[in-house]
Parts: C-alpha cells; structure tokens; sequence
C-alpha cells in the first residue's frame, strides 16, 4: 500500500477513537512515539522512503489537521529536529484545545500525554535553540499553551459531574507546578493554588490519590516557603502518610521538607524513620543529634556542612530556627548540672557557651539570650541583673518544647 | 508508555554562593541530593499494588495494575507507609547526662564554680 494509503488509514483510525470515546485507547496512541505512531511511520517510510505525504497540505477538518500535525511532530522527533518537532506538536496541542472544549471527561488522559510531550519537546529544542542563540524560550511559550489545557479542564461547565474535564484539574496542575518550578515561579504556582481554591471543583480526596499526594507535596513546600510551617505540615504529613510505599524517591522528597518543620516543634525524627532514608540520615542525622545533647557547635558545624544543599532546595532558612532548640537544650543542660537551681549565675550559662564553642561569649550577650529563651516561652523565669543570675520557675522552668505554640517563631 | 515520558530531567540546581567560603572551611557532606531530585510523577513501573482495588478490574478479568491507564493511579490503605507519619519523637528531652557533651559540661562548670565564689559578693 502506499504511503499515502497508509497515512488516510491512519487518519481513520483517530477519527474512530473520536468517536468511540475510549480513553484509554487515545491516550495510548497519542504520545509521541506511541507504538503505533512508530508502526505508521515505518509503515509509510517502507512504501514511500520518505516521509513527504505528511507534508501534503490538503482541506482536512480540524481533528484530522491535528492528526496530520502530530505524525509530523513525530517524524521530526525521530529525526532529532526538536525545534520543528515542537513547532508541530504546539500546533497540534492548539488544535486538540478547540477540539476539547466539546470533548467531555473520556479525554483529558489524552491531554496529559501530548501536554507532557510538549514540555519535553520545548526543553530540547531550547537545549538545541541555545546552541545557536539565546531565543530559547520554547518552555515558557509551552507553559502558556498548557495552562490553557489546564483551565479547559477547571472550568468545563458540564452539568454531569462524571463526564466531567474537571477530573483532569489536578494532574494538570501538577505538570504545571513542574513546568513553574523550572523557573521558579513561585507567583505562578500561587496564583494557580488560588484559581483551584476559587472555583467549583469536587473536593481533593475524590481524586486518584497520585494527584492528590502530588498536589499536597507541591502545596506544602510552597507554603514552607512562605514560611507558614503549620499548612505546610498538614500537607507534607498526608503526602508522606499516603505516599505509595514503593515511591521511595518521594517519599524521600518529602521528609526534607517535613523534618525540619517537626523538628521546629521539638517532634526529633526517630532513629527508626532515619535508618529508612539515608539519604536524610545524612543531612539531619547530626542535626537531630546536637539538639538533643545542647551541643551547639556540632550544630553550627553540620549547618555549615549542608548548606548548600539545603539552600539549593530552599530548606536553609527554617533549618536555621532550630537552632532555638539547641540553645534551649544547652540551657537546661547547665541547669541540672547546677543541681535544677532555681538561681543559676549568667556566668554558669557563660561557662556553658564556652563548652559548647563560643568561649568569647560576653555576660551581656548571654544575657541577650537568655531574655529572648525567656521571651519566646522556652524558659519560664526573669533576669535580675543587677545579681547576674536567672531566677527561674519553681516548676517547669524548661516547658517540653512540644508543648509550645505550634507555630515555631524565628 | 512513550520514552519521553521517561526522560531524566537534565535541569541542574543553582546553587547559591552563600556562605561558599564558610562552607569550605567544614568538610563538607556529600552531596547525597541527586540532581533528578524533582517530586516524580508515580509511574505504573514503580507502583505496584498489593491488592486490586475492585472498581479497577479490567474488561479482560485481570486485576493487575500493570494493565491499567498511567494517569489513573489510585491505591489503597495496604499500598501505604502508615508508620512514617508516626515515627516523630517528642519524648527526647529527658535528662540524660550521659553523653559526651553533658560530661564536658560538668568538667567545666565545675571549675567555673571556685573562681565564682570569690566573685559574687552578698
């Protein structure tokens, strides 16, 4: 048969699918080198030796065109011409678009798969675009492109909730949390939180729990971000809790955020919880180990030692706080040294400082500490200076840090 | 499933030069972040379920995830870690003064304690 024999069997076929509304069927043959897509393409290059009928410009009706559109995307990609690949796959997302606004719940797999080729095709052809000049803006272009497949799923008025697009929202805004993080456009991501919370959606828990896991993750570190530790833990707790067990890298992912905000709380990871993730082991482990021995230098040390990496996932800052805790710990160290006096000397507290690596440390800088511990509720007492020495209270001088506000201030 | 959906991210992390110098100064901890370190997308690879959810039983009779759309993963309370999310210590701050740290604190404190009494006067 010849090439172009093929080509109009082909085009039938996605005309069949159109009409069938089989989701599974479409969402299997639309991705760019589907196993189909591929079996065509051979197809057509055995009859013809080349590829020249997908170029043909006829009449066609829009469902056809974006048919026609995505064989030539999948041609170029197989030749490795990413930026004309992308050139067509954009066109054929657009028309997929004016196709779905009539399409009902049954396609919305179909638009993850070419959403998710788009994003990967703009990549390469901004890394083949960058070797030639700086006009590589493909991946934002595309970002715009698939934030409409996104609002055409939120907003799809469709009276019966189960044929609804809107089941698609979530695991599209999880690809487009992807794409905003790539350039860290944290606004971006916010205002789509925003949009979502605004509109009439079923509530998150009906959703397949991949979206909502991955929503939560995304959720809960934009809201650590903004250093709202509290929504970030009701989040992060449930993606860790419902996580799939076997998606170990996720779960990973989120025990970095989640730990120090526990932490914040005076909640140490148990040793069993560290034994599991490595990886945080690493990172953690000795931080966990400083504050519940006071020591502050071995503190400051493992800070210094994972900077980097916890600047690089933007976990330094809240780290930070839990310095609070050591200080805190070191306190209550030189008070049951001194016997749980209930007048302990600014110098006792000095000597203590010194011990634990700051032996330049002035009486009025502990001072200083001492009043901000007071303040922030960590140690129940008053200063009298003019003795220089804490006077603390009879009971609970040193509340169990889990007991404080839930909020952890800096 | 198309392989460029299972195409590693190639994105490197910026990394801040923030505190370099002091960082240099410390031997610094492997850096056990890889670089593919994005949330990932649950793949029906690394998702198997332990028992079928009824509702997804293929036409075919077969009630093996593997066989079920990518985009739909659902799965159950046996599918997951509950343990995790309970594994948090709050019971630590006890008075353990056993450790190395806490005995050098004693040493010290200690000897802080004579020049001391000279100082303070009633």
């Amino acid at each position: 048969m010849a090439g172009s024999t093929r080509l109009v069997k082909a085009l039938y076929k996605f005309k069949m699918l159109k009409t069938t509304k089989n989701p599974e069927e479409l969402a299997q043959i639309v991705p760019i080198a589907s196993v189909y897509t591929v079996k065509v393409l051979d197809d057509i290059w055995k009859e013809d030796g080349n590829w020249d009928v997908l170029l043909e410009e006829k009449k066609r009706s829009l469902w056809d065109e974006m048919a026609i559109l995505h064989f030539r995307a999948s041609a170029a990609y197989r030749q490795s011409q990413f930026i004309t690949a992308y050139r067509h796959q954009l066109d054929m997302y657009n028309a997929f678009l004016r196709e779905f606004q009539n399409m009902s719940r049954w396609a919305v797999y179909a638009l993850f798969a070419i959403s998710k080729d788009l994003y990967d095709l703009a990549r390469r052809a901004d890394t083949q675009q960058s070797m030639v000049d700086s006009q590589a803006n493909k991946v934002e272009e595309a970002t715009r492109a698939i934030n409409q497949g996104f609002s055409a799923c939120m907003t799809d008025r469709e009276p019966l909730l189960s044929k609804s697009r809107k089941w698609g929202t979530y695991h599209m805004a999880n690809i487009l949390f992807g794409l905003y993080l790539q350039f860290k456009a944290y606004n971006l991501c916010n205002s789509m939180i925003r949009a979502i919370k605004a509109s009439e959606l079923p509530s998150l828990d009906r959703f397949p729990m991949s979206d909502q896991v991955t929503f939560r993750f995304h959720r809960g570190t934009l809201a650590f971000r903004s250093e709202k530790y509290s929504i970030a833990k009701e989040d992060l707790l449930f993606a860790l809790e419902h996580c799939h067990r076997d998606a170990y890298k996720n779960k990973t992912r989120i025990l970095m955020h989640l730990t120090p905000i526990m932490m914040m709380e005076g909640k140490m990871p148990h040793s069993r919880l560290l034994r599991r993730y490595p990886r945080v082991r690493s990172i953690y482990g000795p931080l966990v180990k400083a504050v519940k021995s006071g020591d502050l230098q071995t503190f400051d040390k493992q800070l210094r030692a994972v900077e980097q990496q916890l600047v690089s996932l933007g976990l330094y800052m809240a780290t930070e706080y839990v310095r609070k805790l050591v200080i805190r710990q070191l306190l209550y160290k030189v008070f049951l040294i001194e016997g749980r006096a209930s007048r302990v000397p600014f110098s006792k507290f000095q000597a203590g400082f010194a011990v634990a690596g700051f032996p330049q440390m002035e009486i009025a800088e502990v001072e200083c500490i001492l009043a901000d511990m007071i303040f922030s509720g960590y140690v129940k007492g008053y200063l009298a200076h003019d003795h220089g020495l804490a006077v603390l209270s009879k009971q609970m001088p040193f509340p169990r840090i889990s007991t404080l506000h839930n909020n952890p201030s800096p | 499933m198309s392989t460029i959906q299972n195409a590693q991210t190639d994105e490197k992390k910026e990394q801040t030069q923030a505190g370099t110098d002091a960082a240099a100064q410390q031997a610094p901890v492997a850096n056990v972040l890889e670089e593919d370190d994005e949330f990932e997308e649950f793949k029906v690879e690394v998702v198997r379920t332990k028992k079928p959810l009824d509702k997804h039983k293929t036409k075919y009779g077969l009630t093996n995830y593997l066989l079920l759309k990518p985009y739909n993963l659902d799965w159950n309370q046996d599918d997951e870690d509950k343990d995790d999310a309970a594994l948090w210590d709050d019971n630590w701050d006890d008075d353990d003064l056993e450790d190395d740290f806490s005995k050098q604190l004693r040493v010290e404190l200690e000897k802080a304690s004579q020049p001391e009494a000279m100082a303070i006067s009633n």
